[in-house]
């Protein structure tokens, strides 16, 4: 709740909804006439000093008749709303944690209630107990609750799946001990959310009902009542209809603010990110840059509302080279690759760097968006969900083959078979007909691969292609990438923080801490004689986890410890002006902390360190 | 009679029966046992039924064939409560295993609370006893978890583990979502807690490499099957099964010089016709 | 695929059962007995005899309910208690109104719902806002005050469109088109809003996940990314809102059909609760239902369509 007043209009909807209780509770003694006193002689005179809502036909004072009806309408609401909660928590929870036929079961009762038409129900309560009362409000409450009981089941599912009802089943607690220990706070959330909406339905349901003549018994005044008396009068005296109206419009309003600032400051934690380029115009001419450079990135510079979370980030690829971008997470890798195609998630922006593709500058949007997919492809880390599951894989392809290559139909169909020959799928035409759900892991990454070749790039950017896969298939896909490489000249910007993909893959490596780059070089140099400190560590880190001459374990007795890097990376955010890498570095010295560190050449390699870096009495 | 084994598992099926009577085999005549202060890796491929074996271990799988005995408990649901001392479970996913609306002191005393009903007066010099044993501070435990990174996440989940002092932790590959460098930080910390406190563990991996510092002896499985068994040195320097074999291999070696060699022995074998597997 | 249909058709079934059981079980609830409440309470006992005698009331409740529903299967739903009149009948001449105004409205929301939805998801921030507030008044006006003002604004103060009242479409499709533009609005505005809602929040969540930036990354358009892939990955979600909001605007028909005079099913069902004439209601729920039905099994064929799981499994 500490975030609504961040909320203005639910702040605003709060302060309204608790106006409209405390008028509601102390109604008799703030209503300035009594609600059904008549004075004929002022029907229908409208707003003035004495009544600022008007009077209505029978000489009642306006404001008073809706001071005093709040009391049923609310009383109506709150019922209906106690109801819907309570019974929607039980049947939801019971649902949603048992699962199995329990589940099925009480789903399907509970479509059956959501099918039958409520104000038919409604009207029969009130031909059989007429007078209005709070019973149909109570029968609303019951044949709506399976609304909230579905949201508390989605959620209850959603939260039995999480490890740590796993580990407290495992420690021995029973499940009403889990229900009321972990679930129930899970599903509070979305409760309140539904509660507010379903509050502003039943405020519609109540004054309509009244409306038509089924709220409380005629003088008695209620505001889906003061509505009907208004419309009444609607060719003589419009005005009426406003006080009632807005009355109830603002209150139903007011719910519906407090619901939105409510489910958004519950979700703003998990707000989705998105991946649609922004629009823009077309920018300047591009400068001829004669290089035979496949793609050049210069000072690329993202930042994110924490701060920046790469800097300057500079390098090349020639055609037909694989280059790997190595780091442990949160080193800037992804955002490197996903800033150098223009598609950042929501929230990030590139504020600094050049993009130049066969020479030419390509930085401005539009142009980027161009070569996306015609000279750079892209594959992601998780390849069962990287594929659209509503279309079969031959269409996805055809399509992308349609778009980049502008043939017909037929022909794209061919070459999305070829395509999927080419990334070696076993029986491509069944394969292809297949949908995306219906592939392992495997087959779905050769399909990516497939998707990504579509335009004929020369460049692909893999994300960590690998790391989701077994290992035997993750040798598969290596080997593809091989006989790609060599097939079609392919050049790879690879993402990996396995040394063995490199290994296996690249010709030149960089790595990356904390949105530098820290050490550059071809990859043999790199891998004999790393000159960065982190660098060093994480190959040592890798050739210790891995070493075959290592002694085996012996019971009883602690293993030799593993080679570590101490502490972790530092967030955005938090990075040092000296030498990032500083607080975890064996020879940190002064010097390192002291401003920030340029990166030097040194050979074949480049490295951030002043351990590498020329004396400092020879730097400028 | 000697104390008994930590645990043995004796020709364990799990089978799941699903709707419309569609039978998963998910683990198939499987038997091992573990002794006092040994790591036996348990390493397969997804869908080798090496995580529904630990599951079975801690009642969260159905043992639908053979039997499973925990210091000489059979597993039973209803002796869930009683075998919950005696062994623990540190998962894959340091995010979702913590209960993101509890502190960790609450939730490494959360084992404790089920067994012992104590104060927090009572729990809490445990906690922070535990916290500072797996190398974080002892006032972690009044905050959140949300707080801490995936490598501090994963030793939170190993206090609440040791909290009931098991004699048997069952880690389902608890470092695999973690980076290189943490990963290190993660094995040394079991390592050492192992020679300490004598503990067995039952180490569920499908990364052969991760496990060879740590693992006394190794299993491999394959498809719900238990294809080769035997000292770790062994199965890594003469395996016996193809299938572990081909494990090996598939493995990049970080070494350009070595990896170029394997990996274009790979394309050319791949090129002489080989199947590829998935 | 089928077997989706089939437990559809089943649970259809169960659900029409459920729903006559219920009106039918809420008469012998009645307060007094439907004789009173048709004769008035000054009649002599022989005559409430008689007439419970007639209306089958004195029969045991299972045998009045087989009956019933026998007759119910072919279309008679039995005689009103207040006219006397064969009810099947006066219902059906009230039909084709109440599907005339909830189908129409139904499509306005949808369509209305949709594009407004579509474009709070991938415009900027403003727009989003704008659309937020549409969304939002949208939810809030309650129809029939909504109507109320419609009436005083396009039939009173500028009379351009009647102000009550339904021409059949048979007499005249213009007349009829006019009849129900100010309903059709009226209705329509609420579901609108919650179509629209639905449309942002889960066409927002599908342009978040990964197959998305995949697109975008290896260059296809931003217009087949989002109306082609996207919304149809967001397509279950908002299909099972405008099912709701059928629903929900075949309730509302009961008060805008009150409000611009039009003689549907739901002003039916009106009239008989202030006179109890609770076959009628009855009747009318049954009605309903059966629309909630068929709109339900549409809807489910539409899953079937756009989600190939549900296709294949």
């Amino acid at each position: 709740m500490r975030t609504v007043p961040r909320r203005p209009l639910a702040a605003a909807g709060a302060c309204w909804l608790l106006l409209v209780t405390v008028v509601a509770v102390f109604a008799p003694w703030i209503a300035p006439y009594g609600s059904e006193d008549t004075d004929l002689g002022v029907a229908l005179t409208g707003p003035g000093r004495a009544h600022p809502l008007g009077v209505d036909p029978l000489g009642r004072d306006e404001l008073s008749r809706l001071i005093v009806g709040s009391r049923v309408t609310l009383a109506g609401v709150g019922i209906a709303l106690a109801v819907f909660v309570v019974v929607g928590v039980a049947a939801g929870l019971v649902a949603g944690y048992l699962g199995g036929r329990t589940d099925r079961v009480l789903t399907r009762v509970l479509d059956l209630v959501l099918a039958i038409p409520a104000v038919l129900v409604l009207l029969a309560v009130l031909s059989l107990a007429p007078g209005g009362g709070l019973v149909p409000m109570l029968a609303f409450g019951v044949l709506s609750a399976p609304v909230s009981a579905r949201v508390v089941r989605a959620t209850s599912l959603q939260v039995r799946e999480e490890l740590y009802i796993a580990a407290a089943r495992a420690f021995g607690l029973s499940a009403v001990q889990i229900v009321l220990r972990h679930v129930l706070r899970r599903v509070v959330n979305p409760t309140i959310v539904q509660a507010a909406i379903f509050a502003g339905t039943a405020l519609i349901v109540q004054t309509g009902l009244a409306f038509l003549g089924f709220g409380p018994r005629p003088p008695a005044p209620s505001w889906g009542g003061s509505v009907q008396d208004a419309s009444e009068v609607i060719n003589r005296d419009p005005w009426l209809l406003y006080p009632c109206g807005l009355v109830i419009a603002l209150t139903v309003l007011a719910f519906g603010l407090v619901g939105d600032g409510l489910r958004d400051a519950s979700a703003g934690r998990w707000a989705t990110e998105r991946y649609l380029p922004s629009r823009s115009r077309r920018g300047a001419a591009a400068e001829p840059d004669a290089a035979a450079v496949l793609l050049s990135v210069r000072d690329l510079t993202v930042d994110a509302p924490v701060g920046p979370l790469i800097q300057d980030v500079s390098f090349d690829i020639a055609p037909g080279e694989a280059l790997a971008l190595v780091g442990e997470s949160g080193c800037g890798k992804s955002i490197t690759a996903l800033a150098t195609l223009g598609v950042l998630p929501a929230g990030l922006r590139r504020v600094s760097g050049t993009i130049t593709v066969d020479g030419k500058d390509v930085t401005d949007p539009a142009r980027l968006a161009a070569v996306r997919g015609r000279r750079i492809g892209y594959v992601c880390q998780e390849p069962m969900t990287a594929l659209d599951p509503t279309f079969t894989v031959h269409a996805q392809l055809a399509e992308a083959v349609r778009h980049h290559r502008g043939v017909g139909r037929a022909e794209a169909g061919e070459i999305a078979n070829t395509l999927l020959a080419q990334v070696r799928i076993p029986d491509p035409t069944a394969v292809a007909a297949r949908y995306p759900h219906q592939l392992s892991g495997g087959l779905a990454q050769r399909a990516c691969l497939a998707l990504a070749l579509a335009g004929d790039p020369a460049l692909l950017i893999a994300d960590e292609p690998t790391t989701a896969l077994d290992v035997r298939v993750q040798a598969e896909i290596l080997a593809l990438l091989h006989t790609l490489r060599r097939d079609r000249g392919l050049a790879v910007l690879l993402i990996t923080h396995d040394w063995g993909v490199v290994a296996d893959q690249c010709d030149r490596a960089i790595v990356l801490y904390a949105g530098q780059i820290v050490e550059t070089g071809p990859v043999e140099d790199l891998f004999r004689g790393p000159r960065h400190p982190y660098t060093q560590g994480l190959l040592a880190a890798s050739r210790s986890l891995a070493d075959p001459d290592a002694a085996p374990p012996r019971i009883g007795v602690a293993a030799p410890p593993l080679v570590t890097i101490p502490g972790v990376v530092p967030p955005p955010g938090h990075w040092p002006t000296g030498c990032r890498f500083a607080d975890r570095c064996p020879h940190a010295a002064p010097a390192c902390r002291a401003e920030p560190i340029e990166l030097h050449r040194d050979g074949p390699l480049a490295s951030r360190c002043v351990l590498s870096a020329p004396a400092p009495t020879t730097t400028r | 009679m000697s104390a008994p084994s930590p645990l043995e598992v004796e020709h364990l099926s799990v089978v799941y029966e699903g709707r419309w009577r569609s039978r998963l085999v998910a683990v198939s005549d499987v038997s091992f046992t573990l002794e006092r202060g040994e790591t036996l890796a348990l390493v397969g491929e997804s869908g080798s039924g090496k995580s529904t074996i630990g599951k079975a271990i801690v009642g969260l799988a159905p043992v639908s064939q053979g039997t499973v005995r925990v210091a000489g408990v059979p597993v039973r649901p209803a002796a869930r409560r009683e075998l919950a001392r005696m062994v623990q479970l540190v998962f894959q996913d340091p995010y979702s295993s913590l209960d993101p609306t509890k502190t960790v002191g609450h939730t490494i005393a959360q084992p404790l609370l089920v067994h012992e009903r104590l104060s927090v007066a009572q729990w809490g010099p445990r906690v922070r006893d535990l916290l500072v044993r797996v190398g974080l501070p002892g006032d972690a435990a009044r905050r959140y978890p949300a707080e801490f990174s995936g490598g501090q996440r994963q030793r939170i989940a190993i206090a609440r583990a040791l909290i009931v002092q098991p004699q048997v932790v069952v880690c389902d590959e608890p470092v695999s979502a973690l980076d290189l460098s943490v990963q290190a930080q993660i094995l040394n910390l079991l390592s050492q807690l192992q020679a300490e406190l004598g503990l067995s563990y039952l180490f569920i991996s499908h990364d052969l490499t991760v496990v060879r510092r740590l693992a006394h002896r190794v299993a491999v499985l394959w498809a719900g099957h238990l294809v080769e068994l035997g000292p770790a040195n062994e199965v890594y320097r003469q395996p016996q099964h193809p299938y572990t074999r081909a494990l090996l291999d598939a493995a990049p070696v970080a070494d350009p010089a070595v990896q170029r060699g394997r990996s274009l022995a790979t394309v050319l074998h791949r090129a002489d016709g080989g199947r590829p597997l998935a | 695929m089928v077997t989706v249909i089939r437990r559809r058709l089943v649970s259809s079934v169960l659900l029409l059962l459920v729903v006559s059981l219920v009106s039918f079980l809420l008469i012998s609830l009645l307060p007094g007995s439907p004789a009173v409440v048709i004769l008035g309470p000054n009649a002599s006992a022989a005559q409430y005899r008689a007439l419970d005698h007639q209306l089958g009331l004195d029969r045991p409740l299972w045998s009045q309910y087989a009956t019933w529903l026998g007759h119910a299967v072919h279309g008679d739903f039995g005689s009103s208690w207040v006219s006397g009149q064969p009810i099947g009948q006066e219902l059906a001449q009230r039909l084709p109104v109440t599907l005339s105004l909830v189908l129409g409205a139904t499509v306005l929301a949808a369509v209305l719902g949709v594009a407004l939805g579509v474009q709070s998801a991938i415009r900027s921030r403003s727009a989003r806002g704008a659309v937020d507030v549409i969304s939002l008044a949208g939810a809030a006006i309650p129809g029939f005050w909504l109507g109320l003002l419609l009436v005083t604004a396009f039939a009173v103060a500028w009379p351009v469109l009647p102000a009550t009242g339904y021409v059949a479409f048979a007499a005249g499709p213009l007349s009829w088109l006019r009849s129900l533009i100010l309903p059709w609005v009226t209705l329509a505005l609420g579901g609108s809003a919650l179509i629209a809602k639905q449309t942002r929040d889960s066409l927002g969540e599908v342009l978040g996940r990964p197959f998305v930036r995949v697109y975008v990354a290896n260059g296809l358009s931003t217009r087949s990314i989002v109306y082609r892939h996207a919304l149809r990955n967001a397509a279950v979600p908002i299909l099972t809102t405008v099912g709701v909001v059928f629903v929900g605007l075949l309730s509302g028909s009961v008060l805008v059909e009150s409000v611009f005079a039009l003689p549907g099913l739901g002003s039916a069902a009106v009239n008989a609760t202030t006179s109890h004439d609770l076959p009628v209601i009855q009747a009318v729920a049954v009605w309903f239902t059966v629309l909630v039905v068929v709109v339900n099994l549409l809807i489910d064929l539409a899953y079937v369509r756009v989600n190939p799981r549900v296709r294949i499994s």
